[in-house]
C-alpha cells in the first residue's frame, strides 16, 4: 500500500507564485451539484455493502430518490433566480434514466463533468482496464447526450484505486475534484498527459454538515458565509477558489433550500467575485499559472 | 480484484430501475387541490410503539430503537413514558389547536392500552396499523408467507377496535419488496414509508395499486432531536421552513406538511411549550388545511378520478 498519495508536492501557502482571477476577481466561486442514481439493487460492493439495510433499503432508497423528483428542481429554481451556472456531477446513468433532468441543466448551459455510473457502483479493487472501462463509459455517455466535452471528474462515493488519477487524462479529463488538499488549484502529477485539482469541500458539504451530523440549516449557511468572507478577505494577497456542493436530496428538501438562497444572496452583494465553472477555472489555471506552478513544484515522483 | 461483472448494468435505460411506480417530478402530474381555501395540507402523525426489551435490532437498528446492552431498563422506560405520560401532554396541544391526527399504532400498543385507542376514536383520530412493534421488522430477509402472517396478525388487533384501517406505516420505514403488495391484498389502501416525495402518487403491485403517502424522516422528531441531537428550538425553526416554503409553492400546487411527532420525544416537559409555539404558528389564520392521511388519500383518490374512494369514517 501506499504511505501517502504523492499526488501534489508540498508547497505551502505563502511561497507560491500570486493568483488573479479574471477582472481582477480575487475569488472564484463554483456551485456543484451532486445529481446521482443510487441502484434498489445493486451487487455488493467491494468494501462494504451499498446500502445499510436489507434490499430494498426502502428507507436510504427513496431519500436519494427525493433529489430526483423534487429536490433537484428547487435547486434549478434558486440558481435561476441568482442567475448562477452549476457544473453538475453526474452519474452518467442518469442521462438514460432520468433524461428530463440532464436536459433541464443542459437548457442553463450548466457544465456537466463525469461522477462514474452510479453512485453504488464504486471504483475499489478495479484493475488498470476496470478502471478505463468506467471512465471512458462515464465520459462518453455524458458526451453523447450534451454534445460537449466532459472535462471534469469527481469518483463515486469518492471511490479509487492506487494508480487511478495516472488515467484520468487518457479520457479528455483536466480537473478532478476527489481531494481537498487546497484552496486553489493545483497540478496533480500524472504519468502522462497532465491533470489539475480544483478545490471542492468535504468539510462543508451539506451531506456531511447536514445529512450525517444534521447541523440546523441555518448553521450549514453560517458556515458557508464565514468561509466565503475569509477566502475572500484572502484571496485579495492571491486568488481562492470557493465551491457549494449540494446533494439535491439534502438541501433541496422544503426546510433547507432557504439556507441555499441566503448563501447565494450573501455572495452576490460580494464585489471581486468571479461565479464560474469547473472548466472555466481550469482553462484559467491552465493558461495563465500552470506553467509557474510545475517550475516552482518540480516534480513530486521521480 | 473485482469481477467484470461489476461493470455490467443490467437496469440501466429509460426510467427507475423497478415497476413499483413512475419517474414523475411534482410538476409534470396533474395539479392536485385540497378541498379547503389553503393549499397546504398539515398531516400530523403521532407513533404510538412499544420497543420490547428482548428486542434484537436485526437485521438493523430503526432509528429511535433501544440502543444498550440487555436489559436496557432505561432506554425501554424512556419509550414508555410516551404512552404513560408523553401522549396526554400531546393530545392536550393537539386538542387546544383543534388537530385531529393520524395515530401509527403498533398493535402491541392496542393491546395493551385499548383505552387509549378508543379516545383517539373519540377525538376522530385516524388510526394507521403499523406493524407488531419495533422489533418486528419488514425487510429483505422475511419469508413473503411470514410477513403477510406479520400484516395480518398486526390488523387482526387494530381492526376489531378500530373498524376500517386504509393506511399503514411500516416500523423504521422498511420493507421487503413485497410488503407493499401485501398490504394492498390485506385491505391497505395508503402507505407512508418512501420518503421521496412531497405528494401521493400510485404505486403498482400485483394486488393493485397502493397510494404511497409523504411521511417526512428528515422532519421526524426523532431524527432531528435524537439522531442529530438538535435543540427543540432548532427543531421548530426547521418545520417552519418547511412550512414557509410550502406557503409559497402552494400557490401553484398542493403540498403537505407531514411530521411525525413521538410522544416519548416531543412529550417531554422542556420541549411541549416549543411545540405549542410550533403549532400555534402553523395553524394561524387558517394557513393549513389540518387532514389526516385518510383525508389526503381520499382527496387525491378522487381527483384521480378512481371510483373505489374510501368512505368517509
Amino acid at each position: 500500500m501506499l504511505r501517502e498519495p504523492s499526488r501534489y508536492p508540498h508547497v505551502p501557502y505563502p511561497s507560491r507564485p500570486r493568483l488573479v482571477w479574471p477582472n481582477g476577481a480575487r475569488i472564484a466561486v463554483w456551485v456543484v451539484p451532486n445529481i446521482e442514481f443510487y441502484e434498489l439493487d445493486p451487487p455488493t460492493g467491494p468494501v462494504r455493502p451499498a446500502w445499510l439495510r436489507p434490499t430494498p433499503d426502502v428507507l436510504g432508497y427513496s431519500l436519494r430518490d427525493y433529489g430526483n423528483r423534487a429536490g433537484i428542481w428547487r435547486i434549478f429554481e434558486a440558481l435561476d433566480r441568482h442567475g448562477i451556472r452549476a457544473s453538475v456531477s453526474l452519474n452518467a446513468a442518469v442521462c438514460e434514466h432520468l433524461p428530463e433532468i440532464v436536459q433541464a441543466c443542459l437548457d442553463r448551459d450548466w457544465e456537466l463533468f463525469a461522477h462514474g455510473i452510479y453512485n453504488t457502483r464504486w471504483i475499489y479493487g478495479m484493475s488498470p482496464n476496470q478502471v478505463r472501462e468506467v471512465i471512458k463509459d462515464s465520459v462518453e455517455t455524458i458526451r453523447a447526450f450534451s454534445g460537449k466535452p466532459v472535462r471534469g471528474w469527481l469518483s463515486p462515493a469518492v471511490s479509487s484505486t492506487e494508480d487511478f488519477f495516472d488515467l484520468l487524462p487518457e479520457f479528455g479529463i483536466d480537473y478532478t475534484i476527489d481531494m481537498v488538499h487546497d484552496d486553489q488549484p493545483t497540478p496533480i502529477c500524472v504519468k502522462s498527459g497532465r491533470l489539475i485539482s480544483i478545490p471542492y469541500s468535504s468539510e462543508t458539504n451539506d451531506i456531511r454538515v447536514m445529512g450525517m451530523r444534521g447541523y440546523s440549516p441555518a448553521d450549514w449557511a453560517k458556515m458557508l458565509k464565514a468561509a466565503f468572507d475569509r477566502l475572500h478577505e484572502e484571496g485579495e494577497e492571491s486568488g481562492t477558489v470557493f465551491c457549494i456542493p449540494l446533494h439535491p436530496y439534502i438541501v433541496g428538501q422544503p426546510h433547507r433550500i432557504a439556507a441555499l438562497e441566503d448563501v447565494l444572496g450573501h455572495i452576490k452583494s460580494r464585489d471581486g467575485v468571479w461565479f464560474a465553472t469547473g472548466s472555466e477555472i481550469a482553462d484559467c489555471y491552465y493558461e495563465t499559472f500552470y506553467a509557474a506552478a510545475m517550475s516552482t513544484a518540480g516534480s513530486v515522483r521521480s | 480484484m473485482i469481477g467484470d461483472e461489476y461493470l455490467r448494468y443490467a437496469k440501466r435505460g429509460r426510467g427507475l430501475d423497478h415497476d413499483w411506480f413512475s419517474y414523475q417530478p411534482p410538476a409534470m402530474r396533474p395539479r392536485l387541490r385540497w378541498p379547503a381555501s389553503t393549499q397546504v395540507a398539515l398531516w400530523i402523525t403521532v407513533p404510538l410503539e412499544v420497543f420490547p426489551l428482548s428486542g434484537s435490532n436485526a437485521p438493523f437498528r430503526p432509528t429511535g430503537a433501544l440502543d444498550r446492552p440487555y436489559p436496557d431498563f432505561w432506554g425501554y422506560a424512556a419509550r414508555d413514558y410516551g404512552l404513560r405520560v408523553g401522549i396526554f401532554r400531546l393530545l392536550k396541544a393537539l386538542d387546544r389547536y383543534g388537530i385531529c391526527a393520524t395515530a401509527a399504532v403498533n398493535a402491541e400498543v392496542a393491546r395493551r392500552a385499548p383505552d387509549l385507542i378508543k379516545s383517539l376514536l373519540m377525538r376522530d383520530w385516524e388510526i394507521m396499523g403499523s406493524g407488531i412493534n419495533m422489533a418486528t421488522l419488514h425487510h429483505g430477509g422475511l419469508d413473503k408467507a411470514d410477513e403477510a402472517q406479520q400484516i395480518s396478525q398486526a390488523l387482526d388487533v387494530l381492526r376489531p377496535m378500530c373498524g376500517d384501517i386504509v393506511g399503514w406505516h411500516s416500523p423504521g420505514h422498511s420493507q421487503s419488496a413485497h410488503t407493499m403488495e401485501l398490504l394492498a391484498g390485506q385491505g391497505i389502501r395508503y402507505v407512508a414509508d418512501w420518503v421521496n416525495d412531497d405528494l401521493p402518487y400510485d404505486f403498482h403491485t400485483a394486488n393493485g395499486d397502493v397510494v404511497a403517502m409523504p411521511l417526512s424522516y428528515e422532519l421526524a422528531d426523532r431524527t432531528v432531536l435524537l439522531e442529530h441531537d438538535r435543540t427543540i428550538d432548532e427543531y421548530t425553526a426547521m418545520v417552519t421552513a418547511a412550512a414557509r416554503r410550502f406557503q409559497l409553492e402552494a400557490s401553484n400546487e398542493a403540498r403537505i406538511l407531514s411530521i411525525s411527532v413521538s410522544p416519548w420525544i416531543i412529550g417531554y416537559p422542556h420541549r411541549i411549550a416549543a411545540f405549542e409555539q410550533l403549532l400555534e404558528d402553523l395553524v394561524m389564520d387558517g394557513r393549513v388545511w389540518i387532514a389526516r392521511g385518510r383525508d389526503i388519500f381520499q382527496s387525491y383518490q378522487s381527483q384521480m378520478s378512481k371510483s373505489d374512494s374510501v368512505a368517509e369514517a
